[in-house]
């Protein structure tokens, strides 16, 4: 056990709560896209770290038997990790279990930290993981955690019979599980997969015993090795997780021991509102997904504090058909990126909380790349400049045309994805540059196949992913007809690019492939990317020490009231 | 009597057939596939999309999968949560209680309310009583009780800090939910039973009770009350299905577990047969309450037994 010196670093910088922002990787269509069958994740990571037990950052302050209530807005599907498809599961789940490797953003260069491995190591081409794994640890059944529990929790991941709705699908081309020793393991994939250097911080270590225990009922008694134990889970009011009084293998950066608080209820408050109140009555003392007008009018209460997470993936953007004219005309698509004024849609929707996105990705994800800042900028006269060059023109109502046909679109809206405000603002956007939009709205799943079919010129669409393997899906070939490529953008060198990105395991070399993959879309305007989404959490300013992970899960390893 | 019971379940029965055909073909007005929208998110194989599709029957003409539905129904199977894959019929038994429990409460605070505000305006209808009773009611129907539970809120719980803003985890969380939601009917019942007393006051009877020499309470409570409150016992219970469907935004806005806030999230999640489950069950509750206050109106009103009678 060596002091990595980036880890005093952050200990330092952790003391300050405000630095304490995650990345979020809510994948809102990942169970879309795990129906396409294709598996998304990514990311290679050669290094190899030494456990680092500081217990420098195990100090005792506030109250040892307080109760943390925060809201969830879902009901949990199950609160087997392996199983749940749903976001609000994940911050239960990070109480209740430990993963072999965290990544915690904001804690330095290399953001991964031991875990219940203590070092691992990919094969050169990508194909496998060894982990070597901690010895101290136990289950909270009183199982030892050990190399069988690993395998026996990735064989439980892809086990048909666990119906996994996220997992399986981050997991990729998963083989097998070798065990190598008590304390070593394997991790094999059928073929090149760099994203799960990625990815495998977000697979949660079940207790084997429990599983065969409870069989299905695992998911409403669940047993991890985390900084928390399952308590009680009473259905349509709240899940209660209590203290792990044994902990002693949390993340470097947090806190190694057990934790501070006693208790955690995560209620289930479904309405924005509802939960706002509870704020403010001090009812609960953290939420996420609260009003962006009720945030701005707290902005600067301070009995409030605001957590604006970035998140890695995909931003909110715009899919623009390149098969269906007049899109299919590159000229008409690059106008409509100028005439595009993300500014004002994000000042009169959300109150300025979110920043412009100008890439397929969003800042913080492997693969952005500054350079594509500079590839459009909002300038409407320009937009009418490249449309009067395709021969559309100004007829004497404002509006364009050609050979007697109006510039006409058509918008078809995914029901219910808050999509409808942007589209309006680009609907009127559009306009002042004579171009006609006509929305419409189909609800999810449907929507799927009028995309599938290319009926729309213009697409909603967002994606949260740690890595940007998620790119195969929604710019793949042979993604148009059953896939996410929804802009009906095939380019085949593009598609190898990606394929051969997920096989370098060398994390630069991979991230300068993915640059390449970005600025080709851009360049070929078939994404209009409007903002980037981060994961908004309002807390108590008597909470502190909060932390996320990578996937804005809060952490509560270190939360003191 | 029994005869009179048979009548009135012969009449709910074509009700609640419509009911079932309507709930089943739910799933079948959703455009595409039925197995594939199940099976969302599980990343099915063409091989289970095409077992479920065995398995729900949807290879069959559409009256044989509605007959086996209804097979399913009548024993107690209302199918699989797609999200908890827990049986529906569990998830719905564990939140009934809570809804129940809001209705009633809701219910008893409408009495509570509406019977003391009647009573002022109709005693002395004309007064100032009467007037302010007459604007409590206008008020209280034309207020949406989910703006008014908002409004409860930010009083009560935001600012004034008395009472709790979530409607669930202490005795005293059941208030703002039951007056949110029995306010309402609180205005209908006092508006109903000012108007019946005033009505009854007019009668002969009521002159001959005066003129006995019966005390003013006595002529309230013996003559004019019990008279006028049988509408009242009749609204109740046909609001019954009313105050338990508004039960359904009120535990939203307060966080309360129950049938509401569970529909509202299938809803959401898309749990097609949670969904239909769901409104099945509020449908098949709402028939229950009437067929009931049909009976026992029949059995405490003479008249009306005679008059299904007559109508034979």
């Amino acid at each position: 056990m060596s002091a990595d010196p980036d880890v005093t670093r952050l200990a330092v910088a952790m003391a300050d709560d405000a630095r304490l922002t995650g990345v979020t990787r809510r994948r809102f269509l990942k169970a879309a896209l795990a129906l396409s069958g294709t598996a998304v994740s990514g990311g290679a990571l050669m290094s190899i770290l030494e456990a680092c037990a500081s217990g420098s950052n195990n100090t005792t302050s506030g109250n040892t038997n307080a109760t943390v209530t925060m809201a969830v807005f879902q009901e949990p599907d199950t609160l087997d990790p392996s199983a749940s498809g749903l976001i609000t599961v994940g911050a239960i789940s990070h109480c209740i279990f430990d993963t072999l490797i965290w990544d915690l953003p904001g804690h330095g260069a290399n953001p991964f930290y031991p875990g219940l491995a203590t070092s691992w190591e990919a094969s050169s081409d990508a194909t496998s993981y060894t982990f070597k794994l901690r010895k101290d640890v136990k289950f909270h059944d009183g199982t030892p955690f050990n190399a069988q529990a690993v395998k026996f929790t990735f064989d439980h991941i892809v086990d048909p019979n666990t119906k996994s709705k996220s997992a399986a699908g981050s997991l990729g081309p998963y083989q097998e599980t070798q065990v190598v020793d008590d304390y070593t393991v394997k991790v094999v994939f059928k073929s090149a997969n760099a994203a799960f250097m990625n990815e495998v911080a977000g697979f949660a270590m079940v207790s084997p015993a429990a599983v065969q225990k409870y069989g299905d009922d695992f998911g409403h008694n669940p047993v991890g090795t985390g900084p928390f134990k399952f308590k009680e889970y009473i259905v349509g009011q709240h899940v209660t997780v209590e203290r792990n009084p044994d902990y002693n293998w949390g993340p470097s950066p947090l806190r190694t021991g057990p934790p501070q608080v006693k208790t955690i209820i995560f209620r289930i408050l479904a309405d924005p509102g509802t939960r706002f109140n509870a704020l403010k009555t001090g009812e609960i003392q953290l939420a996420p997904n609260i009003n962006p007008q009720d945030i701005q009018s707290i902005k600067s209460d301070s009995n409030f504090k605001v957590y604006n997470v970035d998140s890695t993936g995909m931003p909110w953007n715009i899919m623009v058909n390149a098969q269906k004219a007049p899109t299919n005309d590159p000229i008409v698509r690059q106008a409509l990126q100028y005439a595009t004024d993300q500014a004002t849609i994000i000042k009169t929707l959300y109150f300025g909380l979110y920043t412009a996105a100008d890439s397929i990705y969003t800042p913080i994800t492997p693969g952005y790349d500054k350079a594509t800042q500079a590839i459009y900028k909002y300038d409407p006269n320009k937009a009418g400049q490249l449309l009067d060059q395709a021969g559309w023109t100004k007829g004497s109502n404002g509006m364009r045309q050609k050979n007697g046909q109006p510039l006409a679109l058509k918008f078809i809206n995914i029901s219910g994805f808050g999509f409808d405000g942007i589209s309006q603002l680009m609907q009127s956007q559009f306009k002042d540059v004579g171009i006609a939009v006509d929305i419409s709205d189909q609800s999810f799943p449907a929507v799927g196949d009028a995309y599938n079919r290319g009926d729309h010129h213009l697409a909603d669409f967002f994606y949260y992913d740690v890595d940007p393997y998620f790119t195969r899906a929604l710019f793949g070939c042979d993604q148009i007809a059953h896939g996410f490529n929804w802009e009906h953008y095939c380019n085949p060198d593009l598609t190898s690019m990606i394929d051969k990105a997920n096989a370098t395991p060398d994390n630069d070399a991979r991230t300068a492939l993915y640059k390449q993959v970005g600025q080709t879309i851009m360049q070929a305007a078939v994404i209009i990317p409007i903002y980037n989404s981060s994961g908004l959490f309002v807390g108590t300013s008597g909470l502190k020490g909060l932390a996320f992970t990578v996937n804005a899960f809060p952490l509560f390893h270190n939360v003191s009231m | 009597m029994l005869r009179l019971l048979l009548r009135r379940v012969a009449v709910a029965a074509p009700v609640l057939f419509g009911v079932t055909v309507l709930v089943f073909l739910i799933l079948h007005l959703i455009p595409g596939d039925p197995a594939q929208i199940l099976l969302f998110g599980s990343r099915p194989t063409p091989e289970q999309i095409e077992q479920l599709r065995v398995q729900l029957g949807l290879n069959q003409p559409l009256p044989l999968q509605y007959l086996s539905y209804l097979g399913r129904l009548l024993h107690g199977d209302l199918g699989t949560s797609f999200i908890t894959g827990r049986p529906i019929a569990e998830e719905i038994a564990a939140r009934f209680p809570d809804t129940l429990q809001l209705t009633l409460a809701a219910m008893f605070v409408a009495v509570l309310i509406g019977v003391p505000v009647g009573l002022v305006g109709g005693v002395r209808p004309g007064s100032w009583a009467d007037r302010l009773s007459g604007g409590f009611s206008i008020l209280g129907v034309a207020v949406p009780y989910f703006w008014f539970a908002l409004i409860l809120v930010l009083v009560f719980a935001v600012n004034l800090h008395v009472l709790p803003s979530l409607g669930e985890g202490s005795p005293q969380s059941i208030i703002l939910p039951a007056l949110s939601l029995g306010w309402g009917l609180s205005a209908i019942i006092a508006r109903l039973l000012r108007n019946n007393l005033v009505e009854i006051y007019r009668q002969p009877y009521m002159q001959v009770a005066k003129a006995k020499g019966l005390s003013q309470s006595m002529v309230l409570y013996r003559h004019a009350l019990k008279n006028a409150l049988i509408p009242v016992v009749t609204i109740l219970g046909l609001q019954f299905g009313n105050v338990l469907s508004g039960a359904v935004v009120v535990e939203v806005i307060f966080g309360r577990p129950g049938i509401g806030s569970y529909l509202v999230q299938a809803i959401q999640a898309k749990d097609i047969p949670a969904v239909q489950s769901v409104v099945l069950f509020i449908a098949v509750i709402y028939i229950v309450i009437n067929l009931l206050v049909d009976v026992a109106y029949g059995m405490l009103d003479p008249r009306i037994r005679l008059s299904w009678a007559a109508a034979r």
